[in-house]
């Protein structure tokens, strides 16, 4: 019996001590989920920052943007481990506050990426103005119908961070002169999102615009589709994924919201790297601005640059 | 007592009698309770009666009702499954994966019913061999198949899927729509094999008395072995389906899935101790489950309203079927 437990002590000693030279040299990157295709160019964007710098990446996190708790526990799992550092895109932007004051308590340098907390912890915030990204796109839609008609708003997470982008679209189209139905959320669950808007198109047979938060707008354009009313209803969302990218090419979606992942991911790691070498961090809080893709602007080189195709996440 | 009974039966016309004896059959007051739905539906909003949307609940329903056809299965044998979500989205993934390699939709499709069909060998034996109740072995094995869902991925969806469309969004002499039309063959095939099958039999001898069963000469352990399987493959093909309404497989899909199958199973008036129940009742319980979901969306009521809604419906649907038993 006592044999069993010192082998089972050696081993985890050795498994600690075999991975704590390489803990040294990894940044953990963990998104809101890993169902997004978004963070693929996050995690490319900082994987080429790393390589630059002499760190490796590693992406972990929790499966679907509904699982607040899991991200918190993810945050406290890994900063036991003493990474190099965490890039963290916060689903909350309250109840990730305590995991990371704790990591960057423990020595683990944090540095928020997309959707930050309400905290001057982190060593930096490199994110997108969700409210802004979303009154562009609440702009674009009331510029597509004309100042007029109904619109159907679908948010992610009531509550969360990404919320911002439905209260700007909301704030936007009615300023614009649009009426718009109450948020509805989706978690960001493609098939829930094609439901919803299957619903919304019967309820609303005048239904003229549909604003999606997030790449759950692959549904709402496949339930558009199905219904044939393609051109009648027009839709406006964020993140051109590569799930999405079709869908705007064959005019389906009118618009996209693009934020600058890769940017996000590279002067993450650039910040981490930057705290833990003393040096001084110049922009502590940087605002990445929001760009709206339209078929006018698609094929201009800095708009090819945000398009997140798949050659891009080739590691 | 009896006299009282007596009396009491005396006094029901012939015609009224008939008509309770109607009643009683789950399947027929289920369908009752959906048309009085339909109806308070349609007087409520102009859009709800239509044929489009009458087709569109089923084609919403079409990927819960199979789910839920395997758990008919599972249940009235006196087991249960909280796999089905997570096996539904792994067998989707790995369908996805032979098809961006191979491009051919059969190995795709054989590739999801393979993984259906394996995770629900394992459920089986894990049932049968390591006598694990069901309750917790495939509690472990929703675990298990979700994980290797995000890990042959790396959590990423699988997209271009384009060639599953006509699956999920194809239409039938241009009206009704394929997934309906695959959610009745499954029904139709799933109340033959209940019915006129020896594997439907037993599945309801080994719920009802699982030690009769045995003493009788049945085979338990591969039947059941059997309806795990079932189970497995249907959550498999409900998972095709759905991939062919997005164009993309999504790893952390399935959701959940197993509580509104579970839902469906319950609402069609099945008891959870087995032996008992209907696989029609159960395509109805889930069409109620759609057709609510769907009639309060239509409503503009709060999505947040809908899941108390929802929890009352099974609650309601259990508690009316006790107090029709007692009579």
């Amino acid at each position: 019996m006592k044999l069993r437990y010192a082998v089972v002590a050696w081993l985890m000693v050795l498994a600690l001590g075999g991975s704590a030279a390489a803990q040294e040299k990894t940044i953990v990157f963990i998104p809101k989920s890993t169902s997004a295709t978004f963070y693929l160019f996050l995690v490319k964007g900082a994987q080429d920052k790393a390589k630059e710098l002499g760190y490796k990446i590693e992406y972990l996190g929790p499966a679907t943007e509904a699982d607040v708790a899991a991200q918190v526990d993810f945050v406290r799992t890994i900063a036991k481990r003493k990474p190099a550092g965490i890039l963290l895109a916060a689903l909350d932007s309250k109840a990730l506050i305590p995991p990371v004051e704790e990591a960057m308590k423990a020595g683990v340098p944090v540095a928020m990426v997309d959707s930050g907390i309400d905290s001057d912890v982190p060593v930096a915030s490199i994110l997108t103005d969700q409210v802004k990204g979303g009154r562009m796109a609440g702009e674009e839609m009331a510029k597509l119908l004309g100042g007029k008609g109904l619109v159907a708003d679908h948010g992610i997470q009531a509550g969360s961070v990404s919320a911002g982008r439905s209260k700007g679209f909301q704030e936007a189209a009615k300023k614009g002169g649009l009426k718009v139905l109450s948020t509805r959320w989706t978690s960001c669950i493609t098939a829930d999102s094609m439901n919803i808007t299957s619903d919304e198109l019967t309820a609303h047979p005048d239904l003229k615009g549909i604003f999606n938060a997030c790449a759950a707008s692959a549904g709402d354009a496949e339930a558009v589709k199905a219904k044939g009313k393609v051109g009648q209803v027009k839709i406006v969302a964020f993140d051109p994924s590569p799930e999405v990218l079709p869908l705007f090419d064959d005019g389906t979606i009118s618009a996209l919201v693009a934020q600058d992942p890769y940017q996000m991911g590279y002067q993450g790691v650039a910040a981490i790297d930057a705290y833990l070498k003393k040096q001084p961090i110049k922009n502590k809080n940087v605002l990445l601005p929001p760009v709206l893709i339209t078929p006018e602007n698609v094929k201009s080189p800095a708009v090819q640059k945000l398009l997140q195709t798949p050659d891009k996440f080739q590691q | 007592m009896t006299e009282l009974q007596q009396t009491r039966t005396g006094a029901w016309p012939r015609a009224a009698l008939e008509l309770r004896g109607i009643l009683r059959n789950q399947a027929v007051s289920m369908l009752v309770i959906l048309a009085l739905l339909w109806v308070v539906l349609a007087f409520l909003s102009p859009y709800f009666f239509t044929v489009d949307n009458l087709f569109e609940i089923t084609l919403q329903t079409a990927v819960i009702a199979i789910i839920g056809a395997g758990m008919t299965f599972v249940i009235l044998s006196g087991g249960i499954d909280l796999s089905v979500g997570s096996v539904f989205a792994c067998s989707a993934i790995v369908g996805g994966i032979a098809f961006t390699h191979s491009h051919s939709l059969v190995l795709a499709l054989l590739a999801t019913a393979g993984t259906g069909a394996l995770f629900g060998l394992a459920n089986g034996l894990l049932i049968t061999v390591l006598r694990v109740p069901p309750f917790i072995g495939t509690l472990g094995m929703m675990g298990i198949a979700r994980g290797f869902a995000l890990i042959f991925v790396n959590g990423v969806p699988i997209y271009g899927l384009d060639r599953y469309r006509f699956i999920g969004q194809g239409k039938l002499l241009g009206v009704i729509p394929t997934p309906t039309v695959i959610m009745l063959a499954v029904f139709v095939l799933g109340y033959l094999v209940l019915t006129y099958t020896r594997f439907g039999r037993f599945t309801y001898v080994i719920g009802s008395n699982i030690e009769a069963a045995r003493l009788s000469g049945i085979h338990v352990g591969s039947v059941l072995v059997g309806i795990y399987m079932v189970c497995g493959v249907l959550s498999g093909l409900a998972s095709t389906i759905e991939a062919g309404r997005l164009g993309i497989v999504q790893p952390a899909g399935g959701n959940g899935y197993e509580l509104l199958a579970i839902g469906a199973v319950i609402i069609g008036g099945a008891s959870t101790f087995g032996g008992e129940g209907s696989i029609v009742a159960t395509l109805i319980g889930a069409i109620i489950v759609t057709t609510i979901r769907n009639g309060l969306n239509i409503l503009g009521v709060n999505a947040f309203w809908q899941y108390v809604v929802n929890g009352l419906v099974i609650i309601g649907a259990v508690a009316v079927d006790q107090i029709r038993r007692r009579r």
